[in-house]
Formats: structure tokens, sequence, C-alpha cells
């Protein structure tokens, strides 16, 4: 199955839950996914996303100053983005189990 | 900036990133700054590492630009746009309050619902651009024709009607939506 279509729709989670976890800049919010096994999200796709929260309010930003590299646009999530990250995550959960009773016996069958 | 990027990569990124910069030319100034701030740094910092072209990593530019445009809830660009009012009236203070309301609209739901609707209200928009000129053509004729008393003119001009010749993206269709 090809798992960007799937990311699409959960990308907004996906960021929301990284960045709640620790605050981060846009390829550093890649790296994490990527590390989390989220191997096929694309760097565009995570940078877009970031813009969108934060343009939706669901982020907040700050400036980090750095001596050898540029300086760095960290994300953090704010209230609303946690109110998100909570109310999408019920959402998400509600799905998954929906799907695994879905595919429950004939998964089983199939592994 | 980076001493630890060669001037190759330095020469890639630069070329990567005003080929991604060249797809936004759309956009008003301050909305594709704020949309493209890190262009540079994400990609000197993806060529620091081993693994090939920038090309290889991140795939073409044009299509690096659709991710990210999709991504940030952006229609899909048109084609070139004419030159006109047109990018300095979306500059001015009135368009800056539609893009705030905009992308407060784009994170809702209901306002999400709108926005995929606006593209179709577009022939509308063409319609009503030709009417209006056509009603400007008559009250400067009218002006004209009190001016100069009996002089009147028997050529009255064609309004400029919308030209509706070029083909237009169905533009929200490559927004991701953002399901609550």
């Amino acid at each position: 199955m090809d798992t960007t279509q799937l990311l699409k729709g959960v990308l907004d989670l996906a960021v929301l839950a990284v960045v709640s976890e620790r605050d981060g800049y846009g390829y550093d919010v890649v790296r994490r996914l990527r590390a989390a096994g989220l191997e096929d999200v694309g760097d565009a796709s995570v940078y877009g996303t970031l813009r969108r929260l934060y343009a939706g309010g669901h982020l907040t930003s700050y400036v980090v100053p750095s001596e050898e590299g540029p300086h760095r646009k960290y994300y953090a999530v704010n209230e609303a983005g946690h109110a998100l990250l909570a109310d999408s995550t019920g959402t998400w959960r509600s799905f998954t189990d929906a799907m695994d009773k879905l595919l429950g016996s004939e998964g089983e069958e199939a592994a | 900036m980076n001493d630890t990027i060669d001037a190759g990569a330095e020469n890639q990124v630069t070329r990567y990133a005003s080929a991604v910069r060249a797809a936004f030319a759309d956009l008003p100034g301050p909305e594709r700054e704020l949309l493209l701030e890190d262009l540079e740094d994400h990609l000197a910092e993806v060529a620091a590492e081993a693994g090939g072209p920038l090309i290889d990593r991140l795939g073409w530019p044009e299509a690096y630009a659709a991710e990210l445009r999709a991504s940030a809830g952006l229609a899909a660009a048109g084609p070139a746009r004419r030159r006109g009012v047109g990018p300095w009236l979306r500059e001015t203070w009135g368009a800056r309050q539609l893009g705030r309301l905009w992308r407060a609209a784009s994170t809702h739901p209901a306002g999400q619902a709108v926005l995929e609707f606006l593209p179709e209200l577009r022939p509308a928009w063409w319609v009503l651009r030709g009417y209006l000129a056509v009603q400007a053509a008559s009250v400067a004729l009218s002006l004209l024709d009190a001016n100069l008393g009996g002089l009147s003119f028997p050529v009255r001009p064609r309004a400029r009607c919308g030209r509706r010749d070029r083909a237009y993206p169905a533009g929200a269709e490559a927004g991701l939506t953002t399901e609550k």
C-alpha cells in the first residue's frame, strides 16, 4: 500500500506529536519523523505542514541563533495545538480501532 | 555561511532554491518569504549530509514546490500570471486582511469547504469584471458628452471583457485537507 497517501491524512497529527514531545526546527522534525518509522515522509510536506499549523495558530515559533550554522526557526506547540493534538489523537484511535476490528481476523490469517 | 559545505554543494543549493522560489512567483512577497524563509538552510543541511545530489534526495525542485504548496494549504499554482494591478492589489492592506481571513478559514473545516468552492466562482468573477468595464466606459462617455456639449462620439469602445481562453487548474484539489 502506498504510504504517502496515508501520510497525507495524518501528517498534521504526526508533526504535532513530534513537536509536542520537544520543540524543533523544520529538518529536525523531518529527521525525528523518519526515526520514528515514517521513512516516506517528504521534506517539503513537513515544512509546509509546519507553516500551515503555525499560520493556523497551533504552533508558535522562535529563532535560535547558532554560532557555526544558520539561525534556526524552532516551533513549539501552543495551547490550541495541544487541544488539536488531543482531538486528532481521539479521532485517530477510534479510526484505527475500527480498522483493526475490520482487518483483525483476516490480518491473522494472512500473517 | 557554513564552512562545511563546499562550493559545489553551495552552487547546487542556490540553483535548487531558485527553481523552487520561481514556482512561488505568484504569491505576494510577505507570504512567499514566510513560506520559503528557511529553504536555503534546509537545502544546505540536506546537501551537507552524505547521500548524493539534492535532486536524488528531494526530487525535482518543481515537485518539491508543489508538495510544499499543497501541504501548506495553498492552491496549486496557475499558469504565469499577467502582471497588472492584481499583484499590486494583493500587497495592499485590504488584501492582507483577506489573506489573514483566508488563513483563519483554511484551518476550520467549514472554512475549508468554502475555500474549496471559491475556484468555482472564477467564471462569475470574469463576467463581473466585464460588466464593470462596460459600466465604467459608459460613465466615462457620459462625462465626455457632458463636457463637450454637442460633440458626441459615434464609436462606443467595446468593453474589455475578461479573457477566458486560459486554462485554470482546479486549484483547491491540491490542498491537503486537515481532518479534525
